[in-house]
Formats: C-alpha cells, structure tokens, sequence
C-alpha cells in the first residue's frame, strides 16, 4: 500500500493547535484566537522580521547549544488575544514546541525601545550605533 | 525571552523526571537557571554566531572592538527593558509548566551576574562595565520610561533585597538552584 509520510508545516500545525485549545477554552488559550499570519505582511514589517529572526536564530542551535539533550522542533510565532494581553507562552504539542508572544506585548516591548531611543539619541548616535538610524537601534533593542 | 523559553526545553524543566518538592523555590531556581542559560546562548549568538553578521549589518559596524561594545551595550538595555516592563506590569512571561518568577530586581541581579561570567571566562570581554557607572546608567534611562506610579513598590523591594530579611529567601534559592544543576538534594 502506498503512503505518504507529510510533514505539517509548523505555523499550520500551530494555528490547529491553537484553535483547539481556544475552542475548548482550554485556560489561557480561551484569549489567543489564532496566530498572526506574518507571511502576509510587507516583507519588512516588523513582526515578519521579528518571527523570521527567531526562527532563525532557533535553527542556528547546534547539539553544543542543547548540551547533547534532544530537542524537538521549536517554532517561534507571534498569536493574536483578545484583549491587551501582553504574554509569552511556551506550549508542545504533535512532537513540536511552540514559542509564542502576544501581539501587544510586541507591541509594547517596541513602543519601550523606541521611547528609549528617542530619549537617548545622543547616547545613542555617540555610544552604540553613529550611522545607524534610531529605527535600526530601538527594532535591534527589540529583537535581542 | 525567546531564549528564556528556549532554556526551559533545553535544561528539561518540562520533564516529569525533574524532582517536584522544593515547591516555590525551585520554581523560582528553575526561572533563573532559564535566565542563564538563556543568557549564556544569546551572547554566544550575538558575539560568535550569525548574530554577529546580521548586528554589523544592522548597525552599519564594521569594526570588531566597536561592534562587541555596541553588542554589549543593545544587549544589556535590551535585558534591562524587558525585566523592567515585567516589573512595572506591562508584560508577563509564563510557561505551561506555571513556575513562580523570582522578583525583578533579583533576576536583574543574577542576569547581570551571568552577562559579566559570560563576557569574563567566554568572551574575553572586558568587564569594566560592572563597576564605572554604566549599569546605573542604563537602569535610569530604562527606569524613566515608566511612570512612578508604576516604579512605586521598586524601592520597597530593592531594600527589602538588600537587607538581612531577604537572606533566607536568598539561601533557599541558592539551594534549589544547586539542587537543579547537580542533581543532589
């Protein structure tokens, strides 16, 4: 018999899960409706830089990160609440692990590394970055 | 924080085979091994991996000794920021597992403790900066963009911290933090 061994992409397998939960209303999961569909976005958007980073710094782990310990795949992925939730969430499911942030605590955390920026653009034209604009700075502050 | 995360996976605090008495404390350990082993993995990114790269690029460094202080500064305001919007209740990081977070002001402590052990026996970095002013430096400019309502109980719990009534809670920390790595109860 024939078959067909697929491997679910993980932002499917993630927003399967995540839609589960919320429709069981499975305790923090009855506020996160979904993940944010950050292939949609402008290439340069924010949040796409900001899940294709993660990922790739997660995928850049070799066993010497892990300490030989095997991991599962691990995905990070922005998910869309309810209300201003601002949380970070660590879940497994179908053999995979999933880091998840809240929209708004992105959107905080960045709306923070702006105003620190704007505040200290000597600081920050002289110390960190002199040909680099306040964007590149406050989003790196971000990202880190 | 996706670090943070990412260590709890890696040091197993997901594991059934992980010891469960200890209660807060270890919760509390288990959060802070997360905070140094998380560390530990973004400075090996950023000063030795691809990180490297994609900060020259970004910050349009190319000059090695500049682009580590740049490195070094971005990374200890980064922690600084996100530690302090915890503190001020603009954002909360939890996992499944529902471990206890240690106060604010002693996973800053213990994370800057870890930035400095990283830079000193990995990196090779100088670490002048635990002692010139530049940590206060960084905490004012990070602690000004709450409002004080909001920074009003910091204080309070720094000086609780500093005092010998936190000295209990600060052993038994230590303990379970030992336990955790050396298996040993």
């Amino acid at each position: 018999m024939l078959s067909f061994d697929f491997m679910v992409p993980p932002e499917i397998a993630l927003e399967r899960v995540l839609q589960e939960k919320h429709a069981r209303k499975e305790g923090m999961y009855k506020c996160i409706t979904g993940r944010v569909a950050v292939e949609n976005l402008a290439p340069n958007h924010v949040y796409r830089w900001l899940v294709d980073w993660m990922n790739q710094q997660l995928s850049d782990i070799g066993v010497n990160s892990t300490g030989g310990r095997l991991l599962p795949p691990i995905h990070f992925d922005l998910v869309q609440v309810l209300s201003d939730i601002k949380n970070a969430h660590v879940l497994e499911a179908d053999g995979s692990a999933f880091i998840v942030v809240t929209q708004p605590m992105v959107d905080e955390m960045l709306r923070l590394s702006h105003s620190l920026v704007q505040r200290n653009q000597v600081f920050m034209r002289l110390q960190i970055a002199p040909a680099a604009n306040s964007h590149e700075i406050a989003q790196l502050i971000l990202f880190m | 924080m996706t670090a943070h995360e990412y260590s709890h996976l890696v040091r197993g605090h997901w594991d059934d085979a992980q010891p469960l008495e200890g209660g807060e404390s270890l919760s509390q350990a288990q959060e802070r091994d997360a905070d140094g082993y998380g560390i530990y993995h973004d400075l090996a990114y950023f000063f030795q991996g691809r990180g490297r790269l994609i900060t020259s690029q970004w910050l349009k460094i190319s000059y090695d000794k500049a682009l580590e202080n740049s490195i070094l500064d971005c990374y200890l305001l980064s922690m600084m920021l996100q530690f302090c919007a915890r503190w001020a209740g603009k954002a909360q990081v939890a996992w499944d597992g529902g471990a206890e977070h240690p106060p604010q002001p002693v996973r800053i402590e213990y994370s800057i403790l870890f930035v400095e052990m990283w830079c000193r026996e990995v990196g090779k970095i100088s670490t002048s900066w635990m002692t010139d002013g530049t940590l206060n430096g960084y905490f004012d400019a990070v602690a000004s963009l709450f409002p004080s309502a909001a920074r009003s109980s910091w204080n309070l719990q720094m000086s609780w911290l500093r005092g010998t009534e936190s000295e209990q809670y600060r052993s038994q920390i230590r303990r379970s933090l030992d336990r955790l790595r050396t298996g040993k109860a």
